[in-house]
């Protein structure tokens, strides 16, 4: 009996051993560590820490992954300039991007992507980035877009149909503005429309928006404008350009159903707004759907309005780059993977944060189901048009299209609010800026084709 | 052994006595302990309370710091400097201004994760690191604290709790959740000024000075407070000098006011006292903040004293258990160490009581020894004394028998008898000639020598001769009937035990009464033999006494037979003498004696 018992122990011991060596030849980065840098709020860094942990556990890797909330641009330089090992990182395309892919700090993922047999031609394009020379240099498997929030109770008091969600069905301006105004209301219950309204005592706006370059670009794309024209050449001031932003700065200016940027200081948050009916419409990215759905408020989405003869929803996007430094390039990819793939962790599609780039994701029914299926509170009844808006009205962002656009933005942005708040016509801020980017000497392309 | 504690036995004593002095110690060194325990844990317990109050109040005390050091470098700041003096909300957006000022804000707080905002409000501009609070120039004077700012021209003050949309008036917002609604700020106008080679120079007279707010919010400090040590029960809070609740580690009791019982106890910069708060005993101790409000710390006594209690409580019991079982062990151990020479000594006792002499107790090693040894000798002195005094009355009996049996005598007796016979034959007397048989018969069996005891076949023959005599003499009106059983024929009695009662029986009981039936009988029972003499005669008189051979010349026969009897078989042999029962009436003789089996010589039976 003894020797049988200790004839069982050997051979047991024996077989874990080389289960256990065989596991380990299964866990692919068993022994490596990478770090990760990424921003976001605490529900996004939760989301992330949860396909972190699932990684490290399929492939053994120890992953260090720092969540920076504030500062992030100066903390990265930072950490770049001090040489400390950063992997993969997530990069703002707007602001130090492109400035250290000049510098030669990322990683191109041409390789990478055709390795995985990834088909970019079976996704929202305007994701990945790419640097002067054409090489990809930021894969993204999810996007955001411009769109318009409304407040359910608001238009259901005023009696007044809903925004449309369908881009081919989307309001003109001039809709958009008369309903706008219909629904401004002053202290004394009055809308613009009225004799004796009080444009120093709203208490209601029609419309707010954020004045950032995916909103004004959509409607000056809309309008038939361009930011920069093929040519390189800035095109702000052109005729239609300038149209749609005065007609954007018109909104508070004139028709005054829109919060001037003094007023606008002590409005609360766009989800507060819309859900104590200080706002009835809100323009803003789609991330805000999480907040919307989170506040509780009876919200619904719709279309941009256009300006011109289309809809125009300028896509934004966050990079992530692998450091051209890195000495773990293939566990970064591999985690990006991960990150990327809604199949692996799907909450921040599920929670409205996030919108899907594959295809298969945005039109499979069963794919649909499990981030913006019915009874979603962060995806409301017509949220199809949003993802029509993002298959056929939707363009990459600015800051990946256009070389230098981290320099010339600066000085628009200061153009636009003097435009905004009233100091300056659209014409004479435009034409200001373009003298001032002249002046500046900043060389402005577009870049490869996208 | 049932209730062996309670009982009065020796070994019991013992017990209970040993365990009563042990329980006594355990329960004296316990108390001791536990006291001292107590009081250690107690000491603990304040000790922990004071290092939790010193680790709390200095982070605390580290951001208040934070936020004052803040304050005083962005006052020296030279771009914001620079932004109050030109900033002209006809040229300037507000939004413009921000996007200039905000790397400036950002910096100073690049590092600090406690402080929420910081806002400089001017009545034509408001710039801030982040608009947490909703605040533009439209709303500003909504805010007590702003206008207490403008007020003090200067001189900077910490504004305890408030929620941020009541002080700006956001209507809208009071019933809507809103992250972060209650702040403490630092608030003070700011006079900016820039030192620069050696200059100084402030913001020119006619430049409004902005307000700075530093805020920092409530949660944050709640945090800190819910850091304590936790007894159940305690509170933990910051108040100020007017008993208002900063933060409260019971979120409900935030900006309430302090009873000023209460917030009366607070006395002094720092302090520890014990006193009665809200009703209830406490250790109160508190210590006084950068703001000059004070971090309290209630912990109710009970709950000090259940904390320490808790902590010992389970080694207490643990130790306490172990030590009872010891001593009740012990105890068990000692009484019964003690009564074992005891128990031995009356088990001893017993055997003797019982008539074994010869029993003897083993030698101890102790004092114990003294007592066994003295039982020991007293047993065999005994043993000794009843041996001589057996012997010597055995002896005596004997004597005394043998003496009684020579009372009769003679051999020539015999020759008479052959004489008379010859003679009563040679007459022709025939009867005379079996009668005088008879006699002899009777006469050799008193007479032979021997052993005193014969068997009851003889004795009963015996009797029958001496009957056939009688009934001579009474013309046969007297009968005898024997009844006996063959078991108790060989049964050992001394001799003449019967003839002299059955004479008894009919000179007393039947002569002169017309005659009668003597019945004897013997019986069986046991291991004694029942002899029963009864006759329906005349019966006892009233009267009757039996004493022992002196006095009345009647009774010599009884007495003597009684006698007989005790010399030889002592208490084992008892006789009776009892009217008899039944409707004859007479008298009944009931002779008990052990059954013994005659073993005599068969010359003694040879008649």
């Amino acid at each position: 009996m003894k020797k049988c018992i200790s004839l069982l122990l050997a051979l047991t011991l024996c077989l874990s051993m080389t289960g256990m060596s065989l596991a380990e030849e299964g866990k692919i980065f068993e022994g490596h560590s990478l770090v990760l840098t990424g921003w976001g709020d605490s529900a996004e860094q939760a989301a992330t820490q949860a396909i972190v942990d699932k990684f490290e556990e399929d492939t053994g890797c120890e992953v260090n992954y720092m969540c920076i909330t504030e500062e992030y641009d100066t903390k990265i330089t930072a950490m770049i300039a001090a040489g400390e090992t950063i992997d993969l990182a997530a990069m703002e395309s707007g602001s130090i991007a492109y400035k250290l892919a000049a510098e030669g700090h990322f990683e191109p993922l041409d390789a990478y992507v055709e390795e995985s047999g990834i088909d970019l031609e079976n996704a929202i394009g305007a994701a990945n980035y790419y640097d002067d020379e054409g090489n990809l240099i930021s894969y993204s498997g999810n996007i955001e877009l411009m769109t318009m929030f409304y407040s359910k109770d608001v238009f259901d008091e005023a009696g007044m149909a809903y925004p449309p969600s369908d881009p081919d069905e989307a309001w003109t301006w001039e809709e958009f503005v008369d309903v706008a105004k219909k629904l401004t209301l002053d202290a004394n219950g009055l809308t613009p429309y009225d004799e004796g309204f009080d444009p120093e005592n709203i208490v209601r706006y029609g419309v707010n928006m954020g004045f950032w370059w995916p909103i004004w670009g959509s409607f000056i794309l809309s309008n038939g404008g361009e930011i920069v024209d093929a040519d390189g050449n800035f095109v702000m001031n052109s005729a239609e350009s300038v149209e749609a932003l005065q007609k954007l700065a018109d909104l508070a200016l004139v028709e005054h159903c829109m919060p001037t940027p003094t007023a606008r200081e002590g409005m609360p948050g766009s989800d507060v707004a819309l859900l104590t009916g200080a706002y009835a419409m809100v323009i803003d990215g789609q991330w805000l759907a999480l907040t919307m759905a989170d506040s509780g408020v009876n919200f619904g989405m719709g279309a941009l309005p256009k300006m011109g003869e289309e809809v125009v929803s300028v896509t934004t996007c966050g990079m992530n780059c692998i450091m051209a430094n890195s000495t773990e390039k293939e566990a970064a990819w591999a985690l990006n993977l991960y990150l990327q793939d809604p199949g692996k962790e799907i909450t921040m599609f599920a929670n409205g944060n996030r919108m899907p780039t594959d295809y298969k994701w945005l039109t499979e029914p069963e794919y649909l189901e499990q981030w913006a299926g019915e009874g979603n509170p962060a995806r409301p009844e017509g949220y199809d048009g949003i993802i029509k808006m993002l298959m056929n009205n939707s363009v990459p962002p600015f800051t990946g299209t256009i070389v230098n656009f981290s320099d010339m933005i600066d000085i628009v942005n200061k153009e636009v609010d003097e435009v905004i708040y009233g100091n300056k016509t659209a014409q004479e801020g435009m034409d200001s800026a373009a003298e001032q980017i002249q002046t500046a000497g900043i060389e402005l392309s577009i870049r490869g084709a996208n | 052994m049932k209730r062996p504690l309670f009982s009065q036995r020796f070994s019991a004593r013992v017990l209970r006595n040993t365990l009563a002095s042990s329980l006594a110690i355990l329960v004296l060194s316990s108390g001791i302990y536990f006291y001292q325990q107590t009081e250690l844990a107690l000491s603990y317990t304040h000790t922990d309370i004071r290092q939790s109050m010193r680790r709390v109040s200095e982070a605390l005390d580290r951001t208040f710091q934070e936020v004052k050091d803040i304050f005083s470098d962005l006052v020296r700041d030279e771009a914001l400097f620079a932004f109050f003096r030109d900033y002209d909300a006809s040229q300037m957006s507000p939004v413009r201004a921000n996007s200039e000022m905000r790397n400036t804000l950002n910096s100073y707080l690049l590092h600090v994760d406690d402080v929420l905002q910081v806002q400089f409000l001017r009545s034509d501009v408001v710039i801030y690191s982040q608009n947490a609070t909703y605040t533009s120039i439209y709303n500003l004077d909504n805010a007590a604290f702003y206008r207490r700012a403008r007020e003090l021209s200067g001189q900077a003050f910490w504004t305890p709790t408030y929620d941020f949309t009541q002080a700006f008036g956001h209507e809208l917002l009071s019933d809507v959740y809103v992250q972060d609604r209650y702040l403490i700020s630092f608030v003070g106008e700011a006079n900016l000024y820039q030192l620069k080679n050696g200059r100084l120079t402030y913001l020119p007279a006619d430049v409004e000075r902005p307000v700075l707010v530093i805020s920092v919010t409530e949660g944050y400090l709640r945090q800190m407070l819910e850091g304590f040590t936790d007894y159940p029960d305690a509170q933990h809070f910051i108040v100020d000098e007017s008993g208002y609740i900063v933060s409260h580690s019971d979120e409900g009791r935030r900006m309430t006011v302090l009873n000023d019982a209460d917030n009366a106890l607070l006395q002094g910069a720092q302090g520890e006292t014990v006193d009665m708060f809200e009703g209830e005993k406490c250790l109160i101790s508190y210590v006084t903040l950068l703001p000059g409000w004070k971090l309290v710390s209630v912990v109710p006594e009970r709950s000090i004293i259940l904390t320490a209690l808790t902590n010992i409580a389970s080694a207490f019991v643990a130790v306490f258990l172990l030590a009872l079982l010891l001593s009740v062990l012990l105890s068990v151990g000692v009484s019964r160490s003690m009564a074992r020479p005891i128990r031995r000594l009356m088990h001893a006792i017993d055997r003797m009581g019982r008539g074994d002499f010869q029993v003897r107790l083993p030698a101890t090693r102790d004092e114990f020894n003294v007592l066994m040894g003295a039982f020991n000798d007293m047993t065999c002195k005994i043993d000794t004394l009843i041996e001589e005094n057996y012997n010597v009355r055995l002896r005596e009996k004997e004597n005394e028998l043998r003496a009684l049996r020579y009372q009769i005598n003679p051999h020539f007796l015999y020759n008479a008898f052959n004489i008379l016979h010859m003679s009563a034959l040679c007459e022709g007397d025939g009867k005379t000639a079996e009668l005088i048989i008879l006699l002899s018969k009777m006469l050799r069996y008193v007479l032979r020598d021997g052993r005193d005891v014969v068997a009851l076949r003889e004795e009963l023959e015996n009797v029958r001769q001496y009957f056939s005599l009688m009934q001579v003499a009474y013309e046969d009106s007297i009968h005898l009937e024997i009844d006996a059983q063959e078991d108790v024929l060989g049964a050992q009695l001394p001799k003449l035990t019967l003839q002299p009662l059955v004479e008894n029986a009919v000179q007393h009981g039947l002569a002169g009464y017309g005659g009668g039936t003597v019945r004897i009988e013997a019986r069986r029972e046991d291991g004694a033999v029942c002899l029963s003499i009864r006759d329906n005669g005349r019966g006892l008189p009233q009267d009757y006494e039996i004493t022992d051979g002196e006095g009345r010349g009647d009774s010599i026969g009884i007495a003597n037979v009684r006698k007989r009897l005790s010399l030889l078989l002592g208490g084992e042999a008892r006789m009776e003498i009892h009217a008899a029962q039944g409707a004859q009436g007479g008298t009944e003789v009931l002779i008990t004696l052990p059954m013994r089996a005659y073993v005599g010589d068969a010359q003694a039976l040879d008649l």
